[in-house]
């Protein structure tokens, strides 16, 4: 005799098992595919509300520990959108002297290397210190350059990497030749989101900052344009609420005189309650999706599990016969199902993964990977398979070997 | 060892039906000594099987007394009663109950499956058994590719594997051709010449010779109808000693 030989215990039981697997392919297989089908789905969303979490904390990150944004309503109608001036930056460093502003304005102009036109941010030399942002190399644009006005820039990351540009070359603005002194260390392509459609909040892959006194050419901007701020940028102090000094901006710019149209302040909370209102779409949206899956594959599952445990009712009678309890029986059926759940579980898992990773490196899908991605709908899936097989199961410890032997 | 390896004392099993309760066995009293070959009689529907079930443990009475090998077992208690199964009572079905795709061997070994034995002991143990019922030749072969006789030998060596204090058969040459019936009871004079006890449930009087006591069942009452080998005559099968 072979090396087969199990009289008792987990490999016998691994045995039986196996062995009435190989006796119900078909029945076996559709199971299998269901509960994988299911896996993969919940894989896929446990990975997109993983990123969407990321971006949560991206969004905080980008816009800069207690710094919020003020600045005309962008990308929603409003009947008066305010007209954000130099003088209104002053005003507010008046008013607030403890906190740190800085102010950008916005243009798109055409750049040598892009195929399309580009955007250009003018800055003051406070942007970097209000947003946090580290230099990879360089410095910032500092005081010097805007005093001098000199055709300086700081570039992204990912544009330098994308034209080669490093420090002391050049990038071409129409044609303009501006020397990059500092690449930034911040992906700034990544954290946008939700309400933060807004570029320059943001700030792009391919970001450019200039000094905002830079003289620009006409074709950039329009003469009215030239004292127009796009977004001011205020950091309060450490020990200070940010609520209380987004009431004091709020107060200083309903003052009647200065007759300021539509306003939006981001704050990083407000950022949060927009991506928590995407993860919760995305939560309900593929949730159902994922939910409806899994419940189809544990239902298919529990419906194999009842005609199996019908088909082998002699079995179960002869299983009586030589002493097996009731709950040796139950125990047969959740095993069998929790081990047909948990490799379709593993297979799904794989595939999940191999679908991400190929989504997230061909296609660059915003997806997160991480342990939970696999091991939440691996486990799921193999206590949905004890869930489901629990009442066939119960069904088939419940017949009594003469009721069992009476189906031979 | 009791004097007895079964009594049954007014034993009742009833079953609910929609036309209202049916008393299947009334009222039966049997007792099997130990060594003894004990056959069971009837026609279709006169609760042969039903007493089967009771005598291998498999159900309980409704009313009545079953000790089984001094232990009462009358009880709701299916611990003892899967624990008895276990240990004590051989089974064998008239349509086998064989793992078609496991060997012969394995399915021996089978009997071993809810029994805290060392491989080893259950392997030799299972091949004794084979060998007693003359089916070393088939060990490795897949109990579907058997002929019904081998078959049923087999789920004979199942039953015996164990050294039962009691064989139950249930019309085990119920599927079986003239041949194969020969065989199979020959088989079953001989584990009982070894001192098996043994009761089984047939419906062909033919096979009388076989036993040491024959009992009818009827209208669900036992009748004893005669002592050792008092049928010899009636034999349909040939009968060799």
């Amino acid at each position: 005799m072979k090396s087969k030989v199990f009289t008792h215990g987990a490999k016998a039981l691994l045995q039986d098992l196996w062995e009435s697997m190989r006796s119900e392919p078909g029945r076996v297989g559709l199971s299998f595919l269901a509960v994988t089908l299911g896996t993969v789905a919940l894989v896929a969303l446990l990975s997109v509300l993983g990123n969407l979490s990321d971006r949560a904390r991206q969004v905080v990150d980008a816009l800069g520990a207690n710094v919020f944004a003020v600045g005309p309503v962008f990308g929603r109608s409003s009947e008066r959108p305010a007209d954000l001036r130099a003088h209104h930056v002053a005003l507010l460093r008046a008013a607030l002297p403890d906190c740190e502003i800085s102010a950008i304005r916005r243009t798109t102009v055409p750049m040598g290397g892009v195929d399309d036109w580009t955007q250009v941010t003018l800055v003051d030399e406070h942007l970097a210190a209000v947003r946090g942002w580290r230099l990879e190399r360089g410095r910032f644009l500092d005081r010097a350059d805007l005093v001098d006005r000199q055709r300086n820039a700081v570039i992204s990351r990912d544009l330098s990497s994308k034209l080669r540009i490093t420090l002391g070359n050049s990038v071409v603005l129409d044609q303009i030749p501006f020397t990059v002194v500092g690449i930034l260390g911040v992906d700034m392509g990544s954290a946008k989101v939700g309400t933060g459609d807004d570029p320059g909040l943001w700030g792009t892959a391919a970001g450019i900052y200039i000094p905002v006194t830079t003289p620009v050419e006409r074709s950039w901007m329009p003469f009215s344009e030239i004292s127009r701020v796009h977004q001011i940028f205020v950091k309060a102090p450490p020990a200070v609420e940010i609520s209380s000094v987004v009431a004091a901006v709020q107060r200083l710019f309903r003052d009647p005189s200065l007759a300021m149209g539509d306003l939006e302040y981001v704050t990083p909370e407000s950022m949060l309650v927009q991506v928590r209102r995407i993860q919760n779409t995305v939560r309900v949206a593929g949730g159902s999706v994922a939910f409806l899956c899994l419940v189809l594959g544990g239902t298919t599952l529990m419906s194999l599990m009842v005609a199996n445990v019908r088909d082998r009712i002699p079995e179960i009678g002869l299983r009586r016969a030589l002493g097996a309890t009731g709950k040796d029986i139950a125990m047969m059926f959740v095993v069998e199902a929790c081990l047909v759940t948990g490799a379709a579980a593993f297979v799904g898992s794989a595939v999940g993964v191999t679908v991400l990773w190929i989504a997230r490196s061909q296609f660059d899908a915003p997806l997160s990977m991480s342990l939970s991605v696999v091991l939440v709908p691996f486990l799921v899936s193999i206590l949905l398979g004890g869930v489901f097989a629990y009442w066939p199961a119960r069904q088939a410890a419940g017949i009594t070997p003469a009721e069992a032997l009476r189906n031979e | 060892m009791a004097p007895f390896v079964l009594e049954m004392k007014d034993v009742w099993k009833s079953f609910s039906s929609p036309a209202g309760q049916v008393d299947v066995l009334r009222g039966v009293s049997l007792s099997v000594g130990v060594g003894e070959f004990v056959m069971v009689t009837g026609p279709s529907g006169s609760g042969k099987s039903t007493l089967l079930n009771l005598v291998a443990l498999l159900d309980r009475p409704s009313r009545g007394r079953v000790v089984f090998d001094g232990v009462d077992v009358t009880g709701d208690d299916e611990t003892l009663l899967s624990d008895l199964r276990k240990h004590k009572v051989g089974t064998v079905f008239q349509r086998f109950c064989l793992l078609p795709r496991r060997s012969a061997l394995e399915n021996v070994l089978f009997r071993f499956r809810y029994l805290e034995m060392a491989p080893a002991e259950a392997l030799s143990r299972s091949r004794a058994a084979l060998a007693e019922v003359g089916l070393e030749y088939a060990a490795d072969r897949p109990a579907r590719l058997l002929s019904a006789g081998e078959m049923q030998r087999v789920a004979i060596a199942r039953a015996v594997a164990l050294r039962p204090v009691l064989l139950v058969a249930d019309e085990p040459t119920g599927n079986l051709d003239k041949a194969a019936t020969l065989e199979v009871m020959k088989c079953l004079q001989r584990l009982n010449g070894e001192g098996l006890t043994i009761l089984m449930v047939t419906h062909n009087e033919g096979l009388l010779p076989f036993a040491s006591r024959h009992t009818v069942c009827g209208s669900g009452i036992l009748t004893e109808v005669s002592g050792h080998m008092m049928m010899a005559g009636t034999c349909d099968v040939e009968k060799k000693d």
